[in-house]
């Protein structure tokens, strides 16, 4: 019995030996394996640096490294760092050194990282040739992947890959649409008249491109927009209601006036703060009308937008004497958060008996709108308050 | 006449290297450092004309040095070299006493032109 238990002890003890063994041995070759790696990258930071500072052609010397995941790394990290003739010099090298072809074919790789890591370099390293191929990556049957590939349509930038970006974007779900949209943002400018011809079309999601195109804020989209507030598609009303106030001109106004009888009240709310940031004069009686609207929040953003037009915040003070009292009450709460009322308190204190007189006009007017909370907190006398409650 | 004497201070041995090699092609002689607070003390104890520093260092930020040296009395110019290029950043840093701030991306042409300038407007000593 006692020699098994010594035979068990010192099989158990050989094995400790062999398995502390092969983890040394483990760490050795792994350690000495990211040595190699560190070593070989170094080597390559100074390669292409050196090519980079001698703006040396004989890049195609490199084409041997080209298969080496760490000096395609070297040589994507060097492209981030730099701009201008520096950076198109290396977009040339890379394409020298069989690079860019490299990327290419591994968008045709059956692994899903591959092509996704293909994606993100061909976009870091923007070479306008490689657009067909990205396009191609939109139909990808991976929506990363798509996605990647209109972040790197965009990060070079051809006008040409729009029409793609957007026929794609019918295709995913939200989400995905949303990212595809990001990269049109990206695009800027050079996308506004693809993106304004897809607004007049019946694709599904006209009104995100519709707030990307309020983003970008070009002028050349207003057409559309305006065209698109009288679409049956609520959304999209809203969304180019919001785009017009953003971007608009003059000449949205009449439209946005208009969308104020709107049937749905999320696209009056917006037509309302749009007219806001417009600053239009003729939007004075229309948005005094809206402080009677039945929703909440086209009563607020009319008020709101009162403070911003030319001579609505004479509208916005009459507006507290309105006989609808929500109307009373929109237009008195956007006064107090603007602060008027606050200065009016101070006002009160004021050795000019024209300040004093308006000031009180002002608290009456806003006490008698259901708002004398505001003043009591303010420190003013109950009676004196009560006072102006009363006045006629 | 003496190479104009550049300290270079970037973890980024990509960028450490890039900066190098471009300021000695434009005849400078350059020492190149990855910690901020090694670069600190070697600016301090070696006469250099122009210090280039990234912004983001391991251990003591970029500004964060150059504040340091100005404290220390050290007057040599110093541009800031980095990623971070918000408004409010580059106020700070040159609030800090930096002379000169540069964004990456950069341009080599004109990191070297920048440190020419700070070459050719720096006091003359004596």
């Amino acid at each position: 019995m006692a020699d098994l238990a010594v035979a068990v002890l010192i099989g158990l003890g050989g094995l400790v030996i062999i398995a502390a063994i092969s983890l040394f041995l483990l760490k050795a070759v792994s350690g000495a394996r990211r040595r190699r790696i560190a070593a070989r990258r170094s080597r390559f930071v100074d390669l292409v640096g050196e090519l980079i500072v001698r703006g040396d052609p004989g890049s195609r010397n490199f084409r041997r490294y080209a298969g080496d995941p760490e000096f395609r790394s070297v040589v994507l990290e060097y492209m981030r760092m730099l701009q201008g003739e520096d950076q198109l010099r290396l977009l040339a090298a890379a394409r020298d050194m069989g690079l860019v072809a490299r990327f290419l074919k591994s968008l045709r790789s059956r692994d899903r990282d591959e092509r996704v890591s293909a994606v993100e370099a061909l976009g870091e390293i923007g070479d306008p040739t490689t657009v067909t191929d990205l396009v191609f990556m939109l139909h990808d049957i991976v929506p990363e992947i798509q996605v990647q590939a209109a972040a790197a349509l965009a990060n070079i930038g051809d006008p040409s890959s729009v029409k793609s970006l957007l026929a794609s974007m019918e295709q995913q779900d939200e989400w995905h649409a949303q990212r595809i949209a990001d990269a049109l943002y990206s695009f800027g400018r050079e996308a506004v008249p693809e993106m304004a011809r897809y607004l007049q079309g019946t694709g599904r999601y006209r009104p995100l491109i519709a707030r990307t195109l309020g983003l970008i804020g070009d002028i050349r989209a207003e057409g559309s927009l305006i065209q698109a507030l009288s679409s049956s598609d609520a959304g999209l009303r809203m969304r180019a209601a919001a785009a017009l106030g953003r971007a608009g001109t003059p000449r949205a106004v009449p439209s946005l006036l208009e969308l104020l009888a709107d049937s749905q009240w999320e696209v009056r709310a917006q037509a309302a703060s749009a007219l806001g940031r417009r600053t239009d004069r003729q939007a004075v009686p229309w948005l005094r009308r809206a402080l009677s609207d039945q929703s909440w929040w086209v009563r607020h953003n009319a008020a709101a937008a009162l403070v911003e037009v030319p001579g609505g915040n004479e509208a916005l003070r009459s507006s507290l004497a309105h006989p609808d009292p929500y109307a009373r009450d929109a237009a008195a709460a956007v006064i107090l958060s603007s602060g008027v009322a606050g200065e009016a308190v101070e006002a009160l204190r004021s050795v000019e008996a024209t300040d004093r007189l308006a000031a009180e006009d002002l608290i009456s007017s806003l006490v008698q709108a259901g708002k004398a909370e505001f003043f009591l907190v303010a420190g003013l006398n109950p009676e004196y308050v009560d006072a102006l409650r009363m006045r006629a | 006449m003496n190479k104009p004497k550049i300290l270079v201070v970037d973890d980024e041995r990509a960028v450490a290297f890039l900066l190098t090699r471009a300021l000695e092609s434009a005849g400078c002689a350059v020492t190149a450092l990855g910690d901020g607070l090694e670069a600190y003390e070697r600016a301090l104890a070696e006469r250099f004309d122009v210090i280039l520093i990234d912004h983001l260092l391991p251990g003591l930020l970029g500004q964060e040095v150059v504040q340091r040296w100005r404290q220390a009395g050290l007057a040599t110019p110093v541009i800031i070299v980095s990623g971070v290029s918000n408004e409010e950043d580059i106020v700070r840093s040159l609030e800090s006493g930096a002379s000169d701030y540069v964004r990456k991306p950069f341009s080599v042409r004109e990191i070297i032109a920048r440190v020419k300038v700070q070459i050719r407007d720096r006091p003359q000593s004596g």
